[in-house]
């Protein structure tokens, strides 16, 4: 009997602690899509920010992603893109919608090159999956020539041949997971809303701290690399006016500079 | 000397005239009958004594008779009782219109300097008699035979309009098969203000159409016809045709053939035909609820609009096609108001009509408009609002065209000529743009948090793994297990037995080959039963290990002709074995199978 009220409190505090996040996310996205219906696009924008800080969907980021498209805040509208697609990668109308956002922001699409496509995090699972079978698989032929076969040659072509594939796909697997590691760091610049920035570009400073120039000027919607420091965290300071700045770089390793932690947004949020 | 008389004659005749210039001028007037019936004709005669010149007056207007304005005139001298005198006469044609006594009062008539007055003079109408009935349904029945020899018939879709409806009508001009036309002097005109018409073209001809039991050839005219003003308004349609009819005179060759008008000959005479005057009720269009939009056109019309591509560059314009399809008033419809906005320049249409030309009553009025767009980015064609009016649900409509999408790039740039492909751009071009930037109305499934989830991640990978460890783990159990046992040590010596055999078939070694296959029936006849030291057995101790056994005696006796001869092929060397060592092989192979 003891058992059975146990488990009853659990189910009962378990619905109790679950459902009104979900149901308060979909509450204000339900009210987004109905300013934004009614031509109210920021009390959609604001709506679909705070959904966003309780729970997460490709939906909601591509609606957000439209609406800063459509307010021209195409740094944003990036951001939030590629949100949605890390959600839902096989959409074509996010990819689509992604490609025109970075024609309208005057960026080159990111370089879909044969290591970009192919060791690239979606492919992560392949890699491992190729991996773990030629491991497996050679290690089962491996046994069985020594313990039921008593040539020796053919032994030894299979044991070289083995040990260069399973070479090839740990190497493979690296690659795709390095790309992880860069996802989880990748940053979009956009412009910061509590400034009026008329250059419409993003400065990547010398130091951490408004009183220097710039390295380098960024466009609003490219992408940035943030730096890992010697304990293998990412490298930032906070200055005096509590503001914390980022040591970026650009994906093509061009630009470097530090850039201030309102002028982008992280496509994978560290902090959650 | 002949032209004496007639000079004398003139000369008299001038003189006459001189002379009666000044004689005293008179004026009598008369009807002659002053009695008539009412259906016939009198003639207003009057008679100017003393003067030939030309009077000038104006005759008095009596209501009841019709007084003709073209008079004939005779002049006349003469000399009565030796007195010359000179006079002229002026009769006009009188008609009457009612029974009774009916006086022209006297009227003021001016001959040269002098004014005289006109006595007055009274006709007297009386009422029909019996002939002059007969005559009148006589006229009245010629009336109507002429009416249905040629006549023009408009058929009226409704029995009213709206102001500014346009209404498709046919006008029919029936030529009855007898009647003798020549042409048809003209296209039916409309008499009446209230109504406008489109122009009639060529008309259509239908012979041989039967109507009040008669042949008729029917020319058709189809017309677009618009009300113009408000109210109860007739419509009449007339033309004249050219008809050949008997001549008056006899023919120079006094045959009756040359006066017929079948064969070519007569005179032509021109025939005014008439329609029965139409009484057509034109309504003013409803003021309420009358949209902003409305610019006139009245009818039942769906429409559509297209543009010729949904994505340009900056700069580049853009079709963008109006259509107006349906029955209405397409001659009086002005191009939907369609003003260029911060998004657009949009420029003047352009026209195009699709139907009957002639009436544009029923067709598709295309508007072209070309649009500029102003700003890239994502940008939406405004919709195109045309209102109009429908007669018979008398109900306006608004219908607006859809918002059309069109993506606007920046302009050109540069494009990348290498062979690489880009999967992701590649599937981009396949999706139209009106598919782009759309609103999902759910949210999907819920995340907590965005990360990317890898299959190290997942707790099923790692314990799928235990599946081929297990796998791994048995094989080497299995391997060790059967290597203490010793069987591999077995098989490691008939493998290399079987080896050497073959080697020696290779070879042609038959020292070799008998050696190994003695060794190799040691070790598998004493490994089958047991025995703890198999290659220490004799070929008789091998016998008796088969005979302890539930063997065959062939197989037996096989298995002891093969030792005999390896024993004696080793020790002697004396007997030659002609049988091929392929052979013994196979056989060994079989006979080893079959010990129990």
């Amino acid at each position: 009997m003891r058992l059975q009220y146990l488990l009853f409190y659990f189910t009962i505090g378990f619905m109790i602690s679950k459902s009104p996040c979900a149901g308060q996310a979909d509450r204000l996205f339900y009210d987004a899509v109905r300013s934004e219906a009614a031509g109210d696009l920021d009390q959609a924008i604001n709506l679909y920010l705070k959904a966003s800080a309780l729970s997460h969907s490709a939906n909601l980021h591509g609606n957000l992603a439209n609406l800063y498209f459509k307010k021209e805040q195409f740094g944003h509208s990036i951001l939030h893109f590629r949100k949605a697609l890390l959600m839902n990668p096989r959409d074509p109308e996010l990819h689509a919608n992604l490609n025109f956002a970075y024609e309208m922001a005057n960026l080159p699409p990111p370089l879909q090159n044969f290591r970009n496509t192919y060791f690239s995090v979606n492919f992560l699972s392949f890699w491992i999956i190729i991996c773990t079978i030629i491991f497996w698989v050679g290690l089962l032929i491996t046994f069985y020539f020594l313990f039921f076969k008593t040539s020796k040659k053919p032994f030894f072509y299979f044991l070289f041949c083995w040990i260069f594939a399973f070479f090839l796909c740990c190497f493979a697997t690296n690659l795709s997971l390095n790309q992880k590691s860069e996802l989880g760091r990748e940053v979009i610049s956009h412009l910061s809303s509590i400034e009026n920035n008329h250059s419409k570009s993003i400065p990547l400073r010398r130091f951490a701290g408004e009183s220097n120039s710039a390295n380098t000027n960024i466009i609003p919607g490219e992408s940035l690399i943030i730096q890992l420091g010697n304990d293998g965290t990412n490298k930032s300071f906070q200055i005096s006016n509590g503001k914390t700045w980022y040591l970026a770089k650009s994906t093509d390793g061009k630009k470097k500079g530090w850039i201030r932690e309102d002028e982008f947004g992280w496509i994978i949020d560290p902090s959650s | 000397m002949k032209f004496i008389p007639s000079f004398t004659f003139f000369s008299t005749f001038l003189c006459l005239i001189c002379h009666t210039q000044g004689q005293n001028l008179r004026i009598e007037s008369s009807f002659q009958p002053p009695s008539i019936t009412i259906s016939n004709n009198s003639v207003y005669k009057i008679v100017i004594f003393g003067s030939q010149e030309n009077p000038k007056g104006t005759l008095p207007q009596v209501d009841a008779l019709i007084i003709s304005n073209s008079p004939q005139t005779f002049r006349s001298a003469s000399f009565i009782n030796g007195v010359p005198s000179v006079r002229l006469e002026m009769s006009f044609q009188v008609k009457p219109k009612k029974m009774g006594k009916h006086t022209i009062p006297s009227w003021p008539l001016k001959i040269g300097a002098q004014t005289l007055q006109v006595p007055p003079c009274t006709l007297d109408v009386l009422a029909p008699n019996q002939q002059d009935k007969i005559r009148q349904n006589a006229e009245e029945k010629q009336k109507a035979d002429l009416k249905q020899a040629c006549f023009i018939e408009f058929t009226k879709p409704r029995s009213f309009l709206f102001e500014g409806e346009t209404v498709s009508g046919l006008i029919n001009l029936y030529i009855w098969d007898r009647l003798p036309v020549s042409r048809i002097e003209r296209a039916p005109q409309k008499d009446g203000d209230a109504f406008s018409l489109t122009e009639l073209g060529q008309p259509q001809e239908k012979r041989n159409q039967t109507k009040y039991n008669k042949l008729y050839t029917v020319f058709s005219w189809p017309i677009g016809l618009t009300a113009a003003i408000a109210g109860t308004h007739k419509i009449v349609f007339n033309t004249a045709v050219s008809v050949r009819v008997k001549s008056r005179g006899n023919s120079p060759f006094g045959s009756p053939f040359f006066n017929d008008p079948f064969f070519g000959f007569g005179r032509e005479e021109s025939l005014k035909v008439t329609s029965e005057p139409q009484s057509i009720v034109v309504k003013s269009l409803p003021t309420s609820d009358r949209p902003d939009s409305f610019q006139g056109a009245i009818g039942s019309f769906s429409t559509l609009s297209i543009v010729d591509s949904d994505r340009v560059s900056l700069g580049d314009p853009v079709r963008l096609f109006f259509d107006i399809e349906g029955q209405g008033n397409f001659a009086a419809m002005p191009a939907p108001n369609f003003e260029s906005n911060s998004d657009f320049k949009i420029g003047p249409p352009a026209f195009s009509f699709e139907g009957n030309e002639l009436t544009k009553h029923q067709g598709k009025q295309r508007f072209e408009y070309i649009l500029t767009p102003l700003a890239p980015g994502l940008l939406k064609i405004p919709a195109v609002s045309f209102s109009y009016f429908d007669p018979v649900k008398e109900k306006y409509f608004i219908s607006n065209s859809l918002e059309h999408p069109l993506r606007v790039d920046p302009g050109e740039t540069w494009i990348d000529t290498s062979p690489e492909d880009n999967p992701i751009n590649e599937q981009t071009k396949s999706i139209s743009t009106a598919d782009l930037f759309q609103t999902e109305n759910e949210p999907g499934e819920w995340v907590k948090k965005i990360q990317i989830k890898t299959l190290l991640d997942s707790p099923v990978f790692w314990t799928t793994q235990s599946i081929p460890l297990l796998c791994v783990c048995g094989l080497i159990f299995y391997g060790r297990k059967r290597k203490q046992t010793g069987r591999d040590i077995f098989r490691q010596k008939q493998a290399g037995l079987k080896k050497q055999m073959k080697e020696a078939i290779k070879y042609k070694d038959s020292t070799l080959f008998y050696r190994a296959t003695r060794e190799r029936l040691r070790l598998e006849i004493g490994t089958f039963y047991k025995h703890p030291n198999p290659s220490s057995l004799s070929s008789n101790e091998l016998t008796t290990l088969l005979t302890k056994g539930s063997n065959e005696d062939s197989l037996i006796s096989q298995i002891q002709d093969i030792l005999h001869i390896s024993d004696s092929h080793e020790f002697a060397e004396a007997e030659k074995d002609s049988q091929s060592l392929d052979d013994l092989l196979k056989k060994i192979n079989t006979l080893l199978k079959r010990i129990r």
